[in-house]
C-alpha cells in the first residue's frame, strides 16, 4: 500500500513538472510570437519610409529633368511643392524636408518671400503631436536655379511609427 | 515463489526511477532545444538597404556638387578627373593635384553624418590588373574596417576612365 501510495506520488510529481513546462513553454511562445509581430510591424515601418524616401529621390514632382539619375531637387520646384499633392501619391503619415547645411548655422525656410536666400524646404511638416519616428537621411543635390549651380544638401523623411 | 517475487520487485524499484528521470531529463532538453531553436530562428541579419543608398547618394551627390571655381575644376568630379588626369593645370590659383582632396573631403563632410568617417579612391578602370596612380583621400583604415558600406561611379573621361570607390564606416 505505502509502496503503490509513493508511485502515485511519483507519477503525480512528474505529471505536474511536466505541466509546468508545458505552460512556461506555452508563456515562452507567446512571448516570442508578441515579440515577432512587433519586430514584423517596425520592419514594414521601415521599409515604408525607405520606399517615400526613394520616391522622393526620383519624383518628377522635385527634381530636375536634365539629371536622369534622380537625387537633384529644384530648388523652384522645393519652394513651391504642394505637400497634399505627394500625400495623394505615397499616403499620409509623413514628413519631410531638405535643407543645406551653412556655415554659420542659421537656417533661413524657403517661400515665396525668401526665396532663394533661403536653405530650408520643408516639403511636409512635422505633426508635433506624435513622437515616435523613423527617419531617413540621404544626401541630395539641390540645384540653384538663380545662380545655375549645383548645391548639396540633405533630405530627411520620416514615418510616424517605430521602426528597426 | 514469493521470495522470488519480492527479488523481481525489488530490482525493479530503481529500474522504474531511472526511467522517469529519463523520461523529465529528456523532456527538457527537448523543450530547451526548442527554445534554442526558436530564439536563433528569430534573429535576422541587419538591413543595409539604408546604409547602401546612403553611400550611392552619398557619391553620386558629392560629385556633381560645384566647387565654386571656374572650368577645368567646376564640380568635384571635374576636379577629380583634373588631378588625375592633368595634375598640373591650374584652377585659379591652385594646381588641380592640390585643389583636389580638399575639396572632395569638404564637400562629403558637409553632407556626411558625424558618426561615420569616409574613405575616396580616385583609380584608373582596370587598376586591378594594370595597376597606376591612384588617389586616397579619407581615413585610409577604412579600408579594413567591417561592416563598411561601398559605392562604385565612373568619370568618363578623354583618355582613360576614372573609378571613384567611396566607403564610409561607423567611426570607432
Amino acid at each position: 500500500m505505502r509502496l503503490g501510495q509513493a508511485h502515485m506520488m511519483e507519477y503525480m510529481m512528474l505529471m505536474v513538472f511536466i505541466i509546468i513546462l508545458i505552460f512556461a513553454f506555452m508563456i515562452l511562445m507567446s512571448v516570442f510570437q508578441i515579440g515577432g509581430m512587433r519586430t514584423e510591424e517596425s520592419e514594414n515601418v521601415y521599409k515604408q519610409s525607405l520606399i517615400i524616401t526613394r520616391f522622393m529621390l526620383n519624383t518628377p514632382y522635385l527634381n530636375n529633368p536634365r539629371f536622369a539619375d534622380g537625387s537633384a531637387f529644384d530648388d523652384s520646384k522645393l519652394t513651391t511643392i504642394n505637400c497634399t499633392e505627394l500625400k495623394k501619391v505615397v499616403g499620409r503619415n509623413w514628413f519631410a524636408f531638405v535643407w543645406i547645411p551653412s556655415s554659420s548655422g542659421n537656417d533661413v525656410e524657403c517661400d515665396t518671400s525668401t526665396y532663394p536666400n533661403c536653405n530650408k524646404w520643408e516639403i511636409c511638416k512635422k505633426r508635433k503631436t506624435r513622437t515616435e519616428t523613423c527617419v531617413h537621411e540621404v544626401p541630395v543635390n539641390i540645384y540653384r536655379k538663380m545662380s545655375d549651380t549645383m548645391d548639396v544638401g540633405i533630405l530627411t523623411v520620416g514615418l510616424y511609427g517605430k521602426c528597426t | 515463489m514469493e521470495n522470488a517475487l519480492n527479488d523481481k520487485n525489488i530490482i525493479s524499484q530503481p529500474l522504474k526511477g531511472q526511467m522517469s528521470m529519463l523520461v523529465l531529463v529528456l523532456g527538457i532538453m527537448f523543450f530547451i532545444m526548442l527554445g534554442v531553436f526558436l530564439f536563433t530562428s528569430n534573429i535576422k541579419p541587419k538591413n543595409t538597404d539604408y546604409a547602401n543608398l546612403y553611400v550611392h547618394n552619398l557619391l553620386l551627390t558629392s560629385l556633381r556638387s560645384y566647387t565654386g571655381y571656374s572650368h577645368p575644376c567646376m564640380s568635384v568630379s571635374d576636379t577629380l578627373s583634373c588631378a588625375y588626369l592633368t595634375p598640373n593645370r591650374f584652377c585659379s590659383s591652385d594646381e588641380c593635384f592640390q585643389l583636389a582632396p580638399s575639396v572632395a573631403e569638404e564637400t562629403i563632410r558637409r553632407v556626411l553624418k558625424q558618426n561615420y568617417d569616409f574613405l575616396l579612391i580616385v583609380e584608373p578602370e582596370n587598376w586591378d590588373t594594370v595597376g597606376g596612380e591612384r588617389i586616397v583621400i579619407g581615413n585610409p583604415a577604412i579600408e579594413n574596417i567591417r561592416p563598411k558600406y561601398t559605392a562604385n561611379e565612373k568619370i568618363l573621361a578623354y583618355g582613360s576612365n576614372l573609378r571613384i570607390v567611396l566607403m564610409i564606416a561607423e567611426k570607432r
